[in-house]
């Protein structure tokens, strides 16, 4: 009984800093998009999820994300069962993520639309917090500098009264980073990220995920097999819906299983 | 020379009440992407609630708010109840329940205050001011409904250029996934854009009924009027709509004066076809795929 106690106190305490999956299953008609796929993912880490195409990694993020609601299986944030989950919530439990698209607001300019990232974290709630009465004013110049300096630690300050549709595709990316990183995140989720950039640009974004894993974990889906190998402390392996593999760069590169997955594809790096 | 700027002068104050639906037509537009037929009917709806306050002897301007208020209300009603669960059906059945609401209201309207033509008090005269016997060609009402839609028209510049709702409002319209990612109830913006559009409508339908008359149907010409303005507008852009408004209310007003007042409903589908037909998109809309 103490024993199992011991036990249990120490499970928690390990799954406290992580998002779980536990046996998810999301059927689209007849077709089983995710099954029974679990994995854990940990603060400080870069979790990469790979797997060919319809195998269901943006799936799994849209049942993490709270868009797609699982049919059966569990989903914990930090040790917390979540149930009824909704993507508004999301930012709530500290989980950012970006989008395949760059999600920007054309009409916006980048420093709005990097503040609307804060707007839900407001203390001033309620209609006349919204109008800009009294306090929010105060409020709307802490959201605008703490946008800025976001901005700035991307090294985007020259572009913040710019409007996103203006500017180059990978610093359109990197604002939809700095957004979605504006809320200080305790977990990242990455639909993507190096899709549309140049080699110069995917080796950019290697080392800014590399130094943004020293405060947050990382959950990464990408096709781009260089990039995955290179940062991911541990990846998991999806093909039609199911868990084929899990493990280091190393121990996937020489999973069989895997390199069967990508029809002969080799999963190749330098 | 003086009956033509008589006629642009009432056909620019026409059209800024045109101006007032076509921008509740965009602010729903915007967000859904549904046409909200309903849009008339409930100004309508709402008219006649100030008309009811009015004849119980509440004075004229607390009648005015209050009708607002109503509106602002049913708006979100509607929003909540019908228009909500019509959205998970195909994008036709959004319309189709629009148009059962302007049914439904129209009806309703006949069932509670008869089909009659009603007076709605326009507080202001009627009557063209005259300084030195030279008729200005405006009256003070006209000077009133300028001021009001001004009034109106900067508030909602405010709300959405420089507040944070604004802003969640303008975001929630143009990525709602992302929005909500970044944890902004779109719903709750969904509902609030249909009560700002129902408000809107009701300062039109008050705005307009001392001209038209007040019965059930009253407000459907100007919703025919307004819809092609927020057309001409390209349907997702207010200042579009206004432009559109104005351009219509002016149109009409020349038709109406040196043609015949007959031709004015007639012209007006003229324009609508002549504009869907060689830009769909709108003459001000900046998005090119965004189609009607």
């Amino acid at each position: 009984m103490g024993c199992n106690l011991l036990v249990h106190v120490a499970l928690f305490a390990m799954e406290n800093s992580s998002l779980q999956v536990e046996e998810i299953t999301v059927r689209f008609g007849g077709l089983v998009a995710l099954d029974r796929v679990s994995a854990t993912f940990k603060e400080r880490e870069v979790h990469g999820v790979i797997g060919p195409n319809g195998a269901g990694k943006t799936t799994l993020f849209n049942v993490v994300s709270g868009f797609v609601k699982a049919d059966s299986g569990k989903l914990a944030f930090f040790g917390e069962e979540v149930t009824s989950h909704r993507p508004e919530k999301l930012s709530k439990y500290g989980v950012a993520r970006t989008l395949q698209g760059l999600g920007l607001f054309a009409r916006m300019s980048v420093l709005e639309n990097v503040m609307i990232g804060l707007t839900s974290t407001g203390k001033t709630k309620g209609f006349a917090g919204m109008l800009g009465f009294g306090r929010p004013v105060k409020e709307e110049r802490i959201f605008r500098e703490h946008a800025l300096s976001k901005l700035n630690e991307l090294s985007l300050g020259q572009y913040v009264d710019r409007m996103p549709p203006s500017l180059p595709y990978a610093i359109q990316k990197k604002v939809a980073l700095a957004r979605a990183l504006v809320l200080e995140p305790r977990f990242l989720m990455l639909d993507e990220p190096a899709s549309g950039l140049s080699n110069d640009e995917m080796d950019e974004l290697g080392d800014l995920i590399l130094k943004l894993s020293e405060k947050m974990g990382i959950v990464l889906v990408e096709h781009h097999m260089d990039l995955v190998m290179r940062v991911c402390n541990v990846i998991t392996v999806l093909d039609f819906g199911r868990v084929i593999a899990e493990g280091t760069p190393d121990e996937i590169r020489s999973n069989p299983q895997v390199t069967e997955a990508y029809l002969g594809e080799e999963v190749n790096t330098n | 020379m003086t009956k033509l700027i008589t006629l642009l002068l009432i056909g620019a104050s026409n059209g800024l009440i045109y101006a007032v639906v076509a921008i509740g037509l965009v602010l729903i537009w915007r967000s859904t992407r549904v046409v909200n037929f309903a849009q008339a009917a409930m100004a309508m709806f709402s008219t006649y609630i100030a008309a009811s306050l009015i004849d119980r002897k509440v004075p004229y301007f607390l009648a005015f708010i209050l009708a607002i208020v109503f509106a602002f209300i049913m708006g979100s009603v509607i929003e909540r109840t019908l228009m909500r669960q019509a959205a998970k059906g195909t994008p036709i059945s959004s319309v189709i329940v629009a148009v059962g609401v302007l049914i439904t209201l129209e009806a309703l309207a006949g069932v509670i205050w008869g089909a009659n033509l009603r007076n709605f008090p326009s507080h202001f005269s009627l009557v063209e001011i005259k300084t030195g016997g030279v008729k200005l060609g405006i009256s003070p009402f006209d000077i009133y409904i300028f001021v009001a839609v001004l009034v109106l028209l900067l508030a909602l510049v405010y709300l959405f250029q420089y507040t944070k709702l604004g802003m969640m409002m303008r975001a929630s319209a143009f990525a709602p996934e992302v929005s909500r990612l970044l944890g902004i109830r779109v719903g709750r913006m969904l509902t609030l854009g249909w009560a700002l559009a129902s408000a809107a409508g009701a300062v039109a339908g008050m705005l307009a009924a001392p001209r038209v008359f007040l019965f059930p149907n009253n407000m459907d010409a100007v919703l025919v009027f307004a819809f092609t303005a927020a057309i001409i507008g390209g349907l997702d852009s207010p200042v579009g709509a206004l432009i559109g408004a104005l351009v219509m209310g002016i149109s009409l007003s020349l038709i109406g004066g040196y043609l015949g007042s007959d031709l004015e409903n007639p012209g007006a589908f003229v324009i609508l076809v002549v504009v869907l037909m060689a830009r769909p998109q709108g003459i001000f809309s900046s998005i090119a795929e965004r189609r009607v």
